[in-house]
């Protein structure tokens, strides 16, 4: 049950009987008696003449999927199957991060008839967005009194990370083809892989002459090269407390999944196998044996829902999980962050395992605002900052040092650079033929 | 609009099915233990207080309805029995009323017409500035502990000598007949003496040495007893030596007894009117009504449509943090030598990878190989970048300013500056780290 303002009023226009009575023939406790009697009667009476909200059902036609930032529509289907009219409110209670422009709509829906509303929903936080329930209010044909429900009508919204830095895509899919040896000026493919013989021309490298196979012919043959295809690439995202840090107001996790995006789109475009693990303590998502076009949709909604979790990483069970997902030679990139030694101990104490079988990739975003706070020295507490920001870059030097000593290679950046960065250190490892 | 439609989302709800809200039934059903609870524990409070009220109804002195030991009851409820119509009356005209039914004063000296009166007023509300209206009070006055005025206005030959100290049981000792029937009492309370000795004056029951404790004063057709003992009325001494037979004796002369207990009623308000009384009657209806609607509108605003919506949110850690937290402990402890440590080393790095320089470079190398580009002095150099030592806050400004300044002319120098300050570019996909620190 619920009152509306007009009630209120009501009850307040008693004053005047009040003091009238009051003044002319001294009754003014029996009108207000009186008075409030009759209000709440009227009330009553509206009340009993409402439409039953529970009567309503509801149908909700809402998109499976939508990527963060992106307007979506959600319907919701309101049938009155009671025998009055219901007139009043109805709210869809959506989660505050779905952005609902507006939750409140005033609805009037005669008897055994069915109405739309629609919630403008923009999503502001990635993941899984939900409503469970929605809230009707039906005021009497008065508007005085009204009668109230909870129904419930779960639905829910994925909202999948943005993949902002897919506009990094065109510019190294080129330069990819340029290695592959399919550009406009069909220059011979660079690369570590044996493809053919054929007959040398003029201007090839003498270097690649196949000796042996000219021995077996009257013709000079050269070998002509590819890059290497069919390698494996394993993702290793850290959701572990560091990945929470918001870095120009964005979580480390979400450049991670940038990063990731990226370096599986172009890398499935190489003809290179991606697997995806997600993991802190324990495996957060995982993304395994998928590939083509399928790779980047199953990869966004599985990434979705992962949220940093406030733990310490386990580095010590990631070797086995990689060994899990694959015994042969591989790529092993781990998204996390390079901060100080300390933090960084459990990663560079497993890292041996890894580079002994694997190629590893360690790509961490640093911070833009300690790099400009080095620059800034006019007063005393800048100065201060300026040191404190010259030896958090010592601690990422000493411990990215410490990384490549043991076989890693480490690329850093701010959370725009990182992506392509990624992208760019997997070319240039593709086209030195060290996959 | 983007995604896809869910094929299966739009499952219809049966009309009336699922509903969070409780209906008023279900509400009941399942709060009906605490809503019977609540009613028991309503009723039996009621209960409780109505019996309990009933024990102690009237609990004032000497009042004809209460059954406490200070009431009066039992000699009340005996002098019914035996015929007498006992009226209680708080206010003086209602005891004129009474006794004016009761077939008015002077109509029989000690007959059987006409009215008792006992007058008990402890706290002095009788108003004698009403004489005329007092002396109409009837034939028979019985006053139980007069104080000194209302004995002016009733009893004026009659005053106070005193307390009876001990209460003690005393003979009569008069030939008043009701006293001499009593035999003795158990005196306590005021002692009174007739200060005009005369043959209409009777005193009983010698509480002190000079004072009585029932003095009996007999004028024409009317006469005032003045009982000094109120005790021999209660329900606690009632009982002891011959107290009920004096009181019975007292106030069972006439058909009937007022009793009458001067209460507020008798006051007359003076003096200005108060707020109360210059305040038109609908003032209080008016503020009541106020409280309603206020009432009304909180639950207008206050009442929620479907209850709130939660969400996990994220923690939010902003990166720079801990950058943030060191300076500030750098600052607090003024530790200026490992500050201008930290400046140093980013500054030599940096200036090392300018010019060329091996990470292995020792620093006179650095030192050596700045001078010859910038043309300053190597001493100069030497001691911005290692020597001199910050004494102060100021001479670490100065230093830290220093630094920058030699980056600075290095940059130019080799002919790679930036557009201002000397902000060290982010390492990125630099494989080498002496090359951090250019601006492209």
């Amino acid at each position: 049950m619920a009152v509306s303002g007009r009630f209120v009023l009501l009850v307040a226009l008693g004053a005047l009987p009040v003091i009238l009575f009051g003044q002319a023939y001294g009754l003014a406790f029996e009108t207000l008696g009186g008075w409030l009697a009759f209000a709440v009667l009227l009330g009553i009476l509206d009340l009993l003449l409402a439409g039953s909200p529970r009567r309503v059902s509801i149908e909700r036609d809402l998109p499976l999927r939508v990527r963060l930032g992106e307007p979506v529509r959600g319907d919701l289907y309101l049938t009155n199957g009671g025998r009055r009219a219901l007139n009043g409110v109805v709210r869809d209670a959506w989660q505050p991060s779905a952005g609902a422009a507006s939750t409140r709509f005033p609805v009037r829906i005669p008897a055994g008839e069915r109405r739309r509303v629609s919630v403008e929903l923009c999503p502001f936080r990635r993941g899984e967005r939900r409503v469970e329930e929605v809230a009707i209010r039906s005021f009497g044909p008065l508007g005085l009194w009204a009668r109230q429900a909870s129904l419930v009508a779960p639905g829910r919204l994925r909202v999948l990370p943005p993949f902002n830095s897919r506009r990094h895509l065109p510019s190294r899919l080129a330069r990819l083809r340029e290695l592959d040896g399919r550009t406009s000026v069909m220059i011979r493919g660079q690369g570590t892989e044996f493809d053919s013989l054929r007959e040398y021309v003029r201007g090839d490298d003498v270097r690649s002459i196949d000796w042996r196979a000219t021995a077996r012919r009257d013709e000079v043959v050269v070998r002509t090269w590819r890059p290497e295809r069919d390698r494996r690439v394993v993702i290793v995202i850290d959701t572990g407390r560091t990945s929470a840090a918001r870095i120009d107001n964005e979580p480390r996790l979400d450049t991670a999944f940038e990063s990731a995006l990226l370096l599986s789109a172009l890398a499935s475009r190489a003809g290179d196998r991606i697997d995806l693990i997600a993991y802190d303590r324990r495996v957060r998502a995982r993304v395994q044996g998928t590939t083509g076009p399928e790779l980047l949709s199953r990869m966004v909604d599985v990434l979705a829902p992962v949220d940093p979790e406030l733990l310490e990483t386990d580095w010590s069970a990631v070797p086995a999980e990689v060994r899990r997902v694959t015994n042969q030679r591989a790529l092993v990139v781990l998204l996390t962050s390079l901060e100080t030694p300390g933090a960084s101990r459990g990663l560079l104490a497993v890292l041996p395992q890894l580079t002994q079988r694997h190629t590893v990739m360690i790509a961490s975003v640093t911070d833009p605002a300690t790099f400009a706070a080095v620059g800034l020295r006019d007063d005393r507490e800048q100065t201060y900052t300026a040191a404190a920001a010259e030896r958090a870059l010592l601690d990422v030097a000493r411990v990215s040092a410490a990384a490549r000593q043991q076989g890693a290679e480490v690329v850093t950046g701010s959370p725009a650079d990182l992506p392509p960065a990624v992208a760019d250190r997997y070319l240039a490892l593709k086209a030195a033929g060290r996959l | 609009m983007s995604g896809v439609r869910a094929p299966g989302s739009a499952g219809a709800v049966r009309a009336g099915a699922v509903s969070s809200t409780p209906t008023v039934r279900a509400f009941f059903r399942r709060w009906s233990f605490w809503v019977g609870a609540g009613v028991f524990v309503l009723l039996a409070s009621l209960v409780l207080l109505l019996i309990r009220g009933a024990g102690s109804t009237g609990g004032s002195e000497l009042s004809t309805t209460s059954a406490a030991p200070n009431g009066a009851k039992a000699i009340a409820e005996v002098l019914r029995q035996q015929g007498v119509t006992v009226t209680a009356v708080d206010s003086l005209d209602a005891a004129m009323e009474a006794v004016r039914s009761a077939g008015g004063p002077r109509t029989g000296g000690g007959g059987t017409g006409g009215a008792t009166v006992l007058v008990y007023d402890p706290s002095a509300f009788l108003p004698i500035d009403r004489a005329s209206d007092l002396a109409a009070l009837g034939d028979d006055l019985v006053l139980v502990e007069p104080d000194i005025f209302t004995l002016d206005a009733l009893a004026p030959g009659v005053a106070v000598t005193g307390q009876v100290e001990q209460p003690h049981v005393v003979d009569a000792g008069c030939s008043e007949p009701s006293a001499a029937r009593a035999g003795s009492i158990s005196t306590s309370g005021s002692a009174y003496r007739a200060t005009e000795a005369g043959a209409g004056s009777t005193e009983c029951f010698g509480a002190t040495a000079d004072g009585f404790s029932l003095v009996r004063i007999q004028g024409d057709g009317s006469a005032v007893t003045v009982l000094g003992a109120s005790a021999i009325l209660t329900n606690e001494h009632t009982i002891e030596a011959g107290n009920a037979a004096l009181a019975l004796g007292l106030l069972g002369a006439h058909d009937t007894l007022v009793w009458y207990t001067p209460s507020e009623a008798d006051v007359t308000a003076s003096g200005p009117p108060s707020l109360a009384a210059l305040t038109p009657g609908w003032v209080t209806p008016l503020l009541v009504l106020l409280a309603v609607v206020f009432l009304a509108a909180a639950v207008w605003r206050g009442r929620r449509l479907g209850p709130v919506v939660v969400e996990n949110l994220p923690v939010i850690v902003r990166g720079s943090e801990t950058v943030a937290g060191r300076a500030r402990l750098y600052a607090r402890s003024s530790a200026r030598a490992r500050a201008l440590d930290a400046l140093r080393i980013g500054t030599v790095t940096r200036v090392a990878g300018l010019l060329g320089l091996p990470r292995s470079a020792a620093l006179p190398e650095v030192i050596a190989a700045v001078t010859a580009v910038t043309g300053v002095p190597a001493v100069e150099v030497a001691a911005v970048l290692v020597n001199r030592e910050p004494r102060s806050e100021a001479d670490l400004l100065a230093l830290s300013q220093q630094l920058a300044a030699i980056e600075r002319r290095v940059q130019i120098a080799v002919g790679r500056a930036g557009p201002r300050p000397a902000h060290p570019a982010p390492p990125s996909a630099d494989p080498d780290p002496p090359s951090t620190g250019l601006p492209r």
